[in-house]
């Protein structure tokens, strides 16, 4: 490097590294003489492209992608497919039925070695207190539960950047708005938020969302709401996060040279902000996701979010939980396991997604 | 013949990163004597700060690490030395201040604390008030206003230059024989470097603390020092006393730096001679001069061999160079 | 204030005249919103700039350079004062007009790594401009880029390279090449060299002396290295506490300084000649710079200066022609 960079000259004792990173690839004579033949070995990597290198690195990371992408898959032709095993089975009360029926997540078969049954080739995760298949049930959990988190961080990005970029970037009122009511969502514990929303207007969601096209009758409206209201606690910390990194990049030169060349406010923002506020809403999404996967299956625990017939981590959770003293420990434990899985797999992302992007924030 | 205060002999320091092995220094060698001035100028990346923190036992290892050479203060291995008992050394025998003086002070106590701190650490048979009084002498001593009441502030309540004389009171409490400065006025503004550099010479003058000053800038010292250390991508390539570094550069790379820059003195439009090409890759050195690509005289001997420093002259100047000037 | 000492045959040739230009930045907002104390960044300046001229503008922290180059701009709003730029007043123009007005007057900015959007190829950094004043098709901004870097010396096949990839001296010639890309006649460079090694610092000037031959550029150099000033400009102001306290062609300010902190400030700058070093005799100024959220009554040096008497105290000097062509804010200039 030729730059006496006069903060990363000053050396604190204990910590020096040559910055390396800033070898540079491609030379340049002295002035006026045309240029030699660079140094073509290195391909030309834009920071994303390194960010997504060190993040191949990061094992643990890279793990929880697995994991995630398991249940993704899992929970979107996971129903299907296991529709599809097994073969007709004589059921003592409902009569034959094939496995289209006995491997989803509603049917209830009540008798006597139908309920509470460990593992086996019919069901193969067993069955819950009502015979119901619970792996069926699983997978019906973690699509409500990724649906849920993708509704709310899709609304959380939206609001989040849009109100956070302007809060920063124009200050005045909007700022003090925001600063006024992000005020009032840390002070109001936002998990009861949502349960006062979907207690009040659990029945009105009913009714009302239902005629939305792809919402549906099938309870997935009491489910919007609650997904609405889980955004509404979680995008005023993004908006203060994006707020901070607009603030600051605000300061840049590059701002103030976009500035300079003619580039309008509207135009710095989207193309000067917005681009490098992309790391910054990736990790804090990821993160979030964390939070909103609890949050659901903490609401559905409580009955407020998805109902019987419909399927909820929470709402296995809850039932499980119920059986614990008549000695079923396997109904609780299923759902419980695979909730900590999830949840900590986007914890663990989210910090490799932090570490790859800013790795000078690396404790 | 006085015994050298600290001899260096073919210090390598190489850090580990993932992208290669950066050998930040390469075999380099000096010594100073006790209350001598030396200089180690260079630009960024050519060593000048890591040679001073392997001195002082201060690079994070990993990834950094000592592989090779010696180093001797007053006679005694510092590589040998017990982490306990480097910690006694510095801040009483070597000391070390830094360019940036926020970063170095803690920010919550009274620099009075700070400064007294240090002396109870060395002096454990000194009570709190004595080592209070003397923080308030060494505050008097690096020329604050008004020190009794000022030794009570905190470290933002001072200016950067006064904050780089807190740093400099702390660092001579205990009258080290050595004080390492890195860039020490680099970040200050010139009319206070001007009033710094007056302070540091004075001091070390007084108490004949030897003083290692590193900096990027030759007009500093010209000024400042007697030993003039040039070094470029790792090592030493030029030592002399100073009137000679600046009146008969022997090393290309001196000379080069010389005429690159812009004089108060020069006559009006006349142009500078800048180095061409770019500063050198640390993880990969070849086996040649390393100065070889940018060197306006460069022979084949340049590209296959390394050149070590070599008397030139009749003097005390040495150059790591074949065709020195 | 600064008198016109412009002859008849100069006058025309005045691309920048600014009249005391006052920038005060508010601070501690009390509760009725009106400011309590402000940062007077810029205190009353005066300077003009004479086409194809390079004025240098010089001085330690705090004393406002900065801020003056970017008012003059418009990057900064002047609280008061007038900004001439070829006899047209800045100050009072609509935005849209301001707008128009940026293809004449260009940056060179400090930081070689902030300057610089990381997300963009420095082929993109440098075509925005042209983007934005529609100075033709993709294709002619393609090769109006390519022409570009070329000229600052950066091969123009590494368009499509990201800023990180560069050094810091290669940075700095593609944000040279940024700002003439709408070939300006006015370009202010804010400290272009000072994170720059010494080595790379003279590359970098000859290349702007160059390019100012080439396209008949005049500069506003802005930076606190006074050797490094001085090398570039024909004309020097110096800068203390927003205030222009002298005003001179370059080998007037060094051979004969009028102001005192003019001759402080030269004292001051260490000299890469260990004999002139031993021998010179240095003013060493008491005392720190003052802050400009509160700088002293009348004018701003009198608590450092050696020569200061009671009117130092209470009347501000106004900035006069001393010599000839040279000017100085001093009620006792000279030695």
């Amino acid at each position: 490097m030729d730059t006496k960079d006069q903060q990363s000259e000053s050396v604190s004792p204990g910590v020096m590294l040559p910055d390396t990173t800033l070898v540079p690839t491609i030379l340049t004579p002295d002035t006026g003489t045309y240029p030699i033949e660079g140094d073509q070995k290195k391909k030309s990597t834009s920071p994303l492209q390194d960010s997504l290198r060190r993040l191949r690195r990061d094992k643990r990371a890279m793990v929880s992608i697995g994991v995630i992408v398991f249940f993704i898959v899992l929970a979107l032709i996971g129903p299907p497919i296991y529709q599809h095993v097994g073969g007709p089975y004589q059921s003592s009360v409902n009569g034959v039925v094939g496995p289209s029926q006995y491997h989803s997540f509603s049917y209830e078969e009540l008798g006597q070695n139908t309920q509470d049954q460990l593992p086996s080739a019919h069901n193969w995760l067993g069955t819950d207190e009502i015979g119901r298949d619970i792996l069926a049930r699983l997978m019906q959990g973690v699509l409500i539960s990724l649906a849920v988190a993708l509704v709310v961080e899709l609304v959380d990005i939206a609001l989040g950047v849009l109100i956070g970029v302007l809060a920063g970037y124009y200050g005045g009122w909007i700022d003090q708005l925001l600063a006024r009511f992000t005020d009032l969502m840390f002070a109001f514990p936002g998990l009861l938020f949502v349960i006062l929303i979907a207690g009040i207007f659990g029945n009105w969601a009913d009714i009302h969302l239902s005629k939305i096209p792809v919402v549906g009758p099938n309870g997935n409206a009491r489910l919007l709401l609650v997904s609405l209201a889980l955004a509404f606690t979680t995008w005023p910390l993004m908006a203060r996060y994006v707020r901070g990194q607009t603030l600051q990049l605000k300061e840049q030169q590059f701002i103030e040279a976009a500035r300079s060349s003619g580039t309008s406010s509207w135009g710095i923002i989207i193309r000067h902000i917005i681009p490098n506020l992309f790391s910054l809403v990736i990790v804090v999404a990821t993160l979030d996701i964390s939070n909103t996967i609890i949050g659901e299956a903490g609401i559905s625990f409580l009955g407020l979010g998805v109902q019987a017939p419909g399927s909820s981590i929470g709402l296995m959770i809850a039932a499980g939980s119920q059986q614990i003293l008549a000695g079923h420990f396997w109904e609780v434990l299923v759902p419980c396991c695979v909730l900590a899985a999830i949840v900590l797999a986007f914890s663990f992302l989210g910090d490799g997604l932090r570490d790859a992007f800013d790795p000078k924030s690396k404790d | 013949m006085t015994a050298k205060l600290l001899e260096v002999s073919n210090l390598k320091t190489y850090f580990f990163t993932r992208s290669g092995v950066v050998k930040a220094v390469d075999d380099v060698s000096f010594a100073m004597q006790p209350g001598q001035r030396l200089g180690v100028v260079g630009e960024s990346g050519c060593g000048k700060s890591v040679t001073a923190l392997s001195v002082m036992r201060l690079i994070a290892s990993p990834p950094g690490k000592i592989v090779g050479g010696e180093i001797n203060f007053n006679g005694e291995d510092m590589l040998e030395k017990s982490q306990v008992e480097l910690t006694d050394i510095r801040g009483s025998k070597i000391s070390m201040i830094f360019q940036d003086p926020m970063t170095s002070l803690n920010p919550v106590f009274n620099v009075g604390f700070q400064i007294a701190e240090t002396v109870k650490r060395h002096r454990k048979d000194l009570s709190n008030e004595q080592a209070w009084r003397r923080a308030v002498e060494m505050l008097d001593l690096v020329r604050i206003p008004d020190a009794k009441r000022r030794a009570k502030n905190y470290p933002h309540e001072f200016s950067g230059g006064m904050r780089q004389r807190v740093m400099i009171a702390i660092a001579l409490v205990c009258n080290p024989q050595l004080l390492i400065a890195d860039e020490p006025t680099t970040a200050l503004d010139v009319t206070i470097q001007a009033q710094v550099l007056e302070l540091m010479k004075g001091l070390s003058h007084e108490f004949s603390t030897a003083l290692m000053l590193i900096t990027h800038d030759l007009g500093v010292v010209a000024g400042m020092c007697q030993h003039v250390n040039v070094m470029y991508a790792g090592h030493v390539v030029e030592s002399a006393p100073v009137q000679q570094i600046f009146e008969t550069p022997a090393h290309p790379y001196t000379l080069g730096l010389l005429q690159s820059l812009p004089r108060l003195n020069e006559r009006r439009g006349s142009k500078l001679t800048p180095i061409k090409g770019q500063p050198p890759d640390l993880t990969n050195p070849p086996a040649s001069c390393s100065y070889a690509p940018r060197c306006p005289k460069v022979q084949n001997r340049c590209r296959m061999e390394r050149p070590q420093l070599m008397r030139v002259g009749r003097g005390e100047q040495e150059a790591a160079c074949f065709y020195p000037n | 204030m600064l008198q016109q000492v412009e002859t008849a045959t100069e006058k025309g040739t005045t691309l920048i005249e600014v009249r005391g230009l006052k920038v005060y930045f508010p601070i501690n907002k009390g509760l009725l919103g009106r400011p309590a104390n402000y940062v007077k960044a810029v205190d009353g300046v005066d300077l003009f700039v004479r086409r194809g001229e390079t004025l240098g503008l010089v001085g330690e922290s705090g004393c406002g350079k900065s801020t003056t180059g970017r008012a003059i701009l418009q990057l900064l709003k002047p609280t008061a004062g007038s900004i001439k730029f070829n006899g047209q007043e800045l100050t009072m123009l609509p935005p849209s007009y301001i707008r128009q007005m940026r293809a004449e007057m260009q940056m060179v900015f400090q930081d070689p790594y902030g300057s610089l959007d990381p997300r963009y190829t420095i082929g993109q950094i440098v075509a925005e401009p042209l983007q934005n004043f529609k100075r033709g098709n993709a294709q002619e901004i393609r090769e109006q880029v390519a022409d570009l870097l070329q000229t600052v010396g950066i091969d123009p096949t590494y368009r499509n390279r990201f800023p990180h990839e560069f050094s810091g001296g290669q940075r700095q010639r593609i944000g040279i090449a940024r700002a003439l890309a709408l070939r300006p006649s006015f370009v202010v460079a804010d400290e272009p060299v000072s994170a720059l090694d010494v080595s790379i610092q003279a590359q970098v000037l000859n290349l702007l002396q160059e390019l100012q031959g080439k396209f008949g550029l005049t500069y506003l150099f802005i930076a606190h290295n006074l050797s490094v000033v001085k090398h570039i400009s024909d004309r020097v102001a110096v800068m203390y506490v927003g205030r222009v306290v002298e005003l001179a062609k370059s080998e007037h300010l060094y051979q004969t300084p009028l102001h005192p902190y003019s001759q402080a400030l030269l004292s001051a700058i260490p000299v890469p000649d260990p004999r002139i070093e031993a021998r010179r005799k240095r003013i060493i100024l008491e005392g720190d710079v003052p802050s400009p959220v509160n700088p002293p009554s009348g004018c701003p040096f009198h608590p450092r200066c050696w020569k200061a008497q009671e009117i130092c105290r209470t009347v501000i000097p106004p900035l006069e022609e001393k010599q000839p062509d040279q000017y100085a804010a001093c009620h006792f200039p000279g030695r």
